[in-house]
């Protein structure tokens, strides 16, 4: 198993390695893997590439960050309440299938082209996921159970937090997956479209009008790396908190 | 008939509707005495389950006199065991937290909560990995944990929805002979739902017989064999096939 992963990325740098110096594409639009790999070098000595890292990443917590401390409580609501709910549906359903680049001149015009927009702009990409899949997870928890430990005399609050919030937990991290893979992609886009000078999308887009393509690709190479490993991380830190979930 | 106590459980022409014109249970009436053992015995669908959610508490729209010790369902101290003891245990929980569960209501500390579990389970004779996941656990220990849970708040009123209907035999005797150490040093009123005849003879004192939807009882025996009750007993097994006859006669 591990064996076929490490062979399969392999096999595509030899297939990169092939189109490249076999000429089947031009080598100025698709640089051989050692022009990328010594760009890539570079940037790590010079520590440009840590910063630009350090700029998405941080962009994408917080706005990670405030998305949840956002979508979890208005999405338990939501769950909790049936009339909340259809007095949201419209409203959450029209901005969820809104693509979040559509509304970021909006929010350029509202908050200015600083960091408060870039993170709005992300923040509004990843609330959404989070606030369905918690409402989500609470319509779908069982009814049986919240009814017997409701009948033990607990309170409301004392059976959100002992069973309410434990039974939705699954769909939560499920939204927060998703939120945590649009919060990169929403970042990097935020980064190209609005100005800076630190971070991931910057630097791509920045490679690109510079006609640097080597660098650009180094760049493409670090963001998929990135959600990549993030991923993997978050789905490690998920399986330990809902170890009961696989069972 | 004379009465020296009032009974302690009466429901009186109690009707259950569903949706307005499916009718499930049809003026029942029944009395249980305090201390009794009582089965609820009838074929799947006859609203055994309904009733029992009606006297629980957990279902408050009927029609009809209920009352548990005087008083309305709802304000009775209930242990309730449903029938499948994985929709209610808190999977993300190990199994003495499950058991602490109904007496968190009071706020004591986890120490103390745990320490009462301990005590209360070697009083009853019941032995548990504490500390394991509950999803760990195999069926009949797992019901045990639901039993444990029910009874670790010392309740008035015992109520269990098919008890053994998912437990192999050789964990229906365990079971069983927890519930009867159980019954032995609480005395705690129990009203148990069954399909199976034989588990009703073993435990109870008072069979109500059901007939098939709309539920309706059709019959009620009251149980003096003499305890221990054996299975290989020729009386149980007579009064098991007496039994089974009045109920397939339709209580007759």
């Amino acid at each position: 198993m591990k064996r076929r992963v490490i062979l399969s990325g392999l096999v595509l740098l030899l297939l990169w390695a092939l189109l490249s110096y076999s000429g089947v594409v031009d080598s100025f639009f698709l640089p051989t893997p050692l022009e990328v790999g010594e760009k890539f070098v570079e940037l790590i000595s010079s520590g440009r590439l840590f910063v630009d890292i350090g700029g998405t990443f941080g962009r994408a917590i917080l706005s990670l960050k405030i998305s949840a401390i956002i979508g979890v409580p208005v999405g338990l609501l939501i769950g909790l309440s049936t009339g909340l709910r259809e007095w949201l549906e419209v409203p959450i359903e029209f901005f969820r299938s809104l693509p979040s680049p559509a509304i970021f001149p909006l929010l350029m015009v509202f908050l200015g082209i600083d960091e408060k927009s870039k993170i709005a702009g992300t923040v509004f990409a990843c609330v959404f996921p989070i606030i369905v899949q918690t409402a989500y997870g609470v319509i779908n928890g069982n009814r049986w159970r919240v009814k017997l430990v409701r009948r033990m005399g607990f309170s409301r609050r004392r059976m959100l937090f002992k069973v309410v919030i434990p039974e939705a937990l699954p769909y939560i991290f499920v939204g927060l997956r998703n939120a945590l893979s649009l919060s990169l992609i929403s970042t990097m886009v935020v980064e190209m479209l609005m100005t800076g000078n630190i971070g991931v999308g910057y630097s791509i887009f920045d490679a690109y009008q510079r006609f640097r393509i080597s660098e650009m690709y180094a760049y493409i190479l670090t963001a998929g790396l990135l959600g990549w490993m993030v991923n993997k991380l978050f789905v490690y830190f998920e399986n330990r908190q809902l170890h009961w979930v696989r069972q | 008939m004379q009465k020296t106590e009032k009974p302690f459980v009466e429901v009186n022409n109690l009707y259950k509707v569903y949706d307005g014109f499916s009718s499930v249970l049809d003026n029942v009436s029944l009395e249980i005495a305090r201390g009794e053992i009582a089965c609820i015995f009838g074929p799947n669908g006859c609203g055994k389950t309904t009733l029992l959610k009606i006297i629980a508490g957990i279902d408050k729209d009927y029609q009809g006199k209920v009352l548990i010790g005087g008083k309305s369902p709802i304000e009775v101290r209930t242990g309730i065991v449903p029938q499948d003891y994985d929709m209610t245990l808190l999977p993300w929980r190990n199994t003495v937290d499950n058991i602490t569960l109904p007496l968190e209501v009071n706020g004591y500390s986890r120490r103390v909560l745990r320490e009462i579990v301990v005590e209360f389970l070697k009083k009853m004779g019941i032995k548990l990995p504490l500390l394991s996941p509950v999803y760990k656990l195999s069926g009949g220990q797992k019901q045990l944990t639901v039993i444990a849970r029910t009874l670790i708040n010392k309740p008035e009123f015992l109520v269990m929805d098919e008890p053994f209907a998912s437990l192999d035999s050789s964990h229906f005797f365990q079971i069983a002979d927890v519930l009867k150490r159980i019954w032995n040093l609480t005395e705690v009123s129990t009203v148990l739902v069954t399909h199976d005849l034989v588990t009703a003879v073993l435990l109870s004192d008072q069979i109500f017989l059901f007939s098939p939807k709309p539920g309706r009882i059709v019959h009620c025996e009251k149980i003096s064999l003499p305890e221990p009750r054996s299975v290989s007993d020729p009386l149980f097994v007579e009064t098991v096939n007496y039994l089974q006859g009045v109920f397939l006669m339709g209580g007759e």
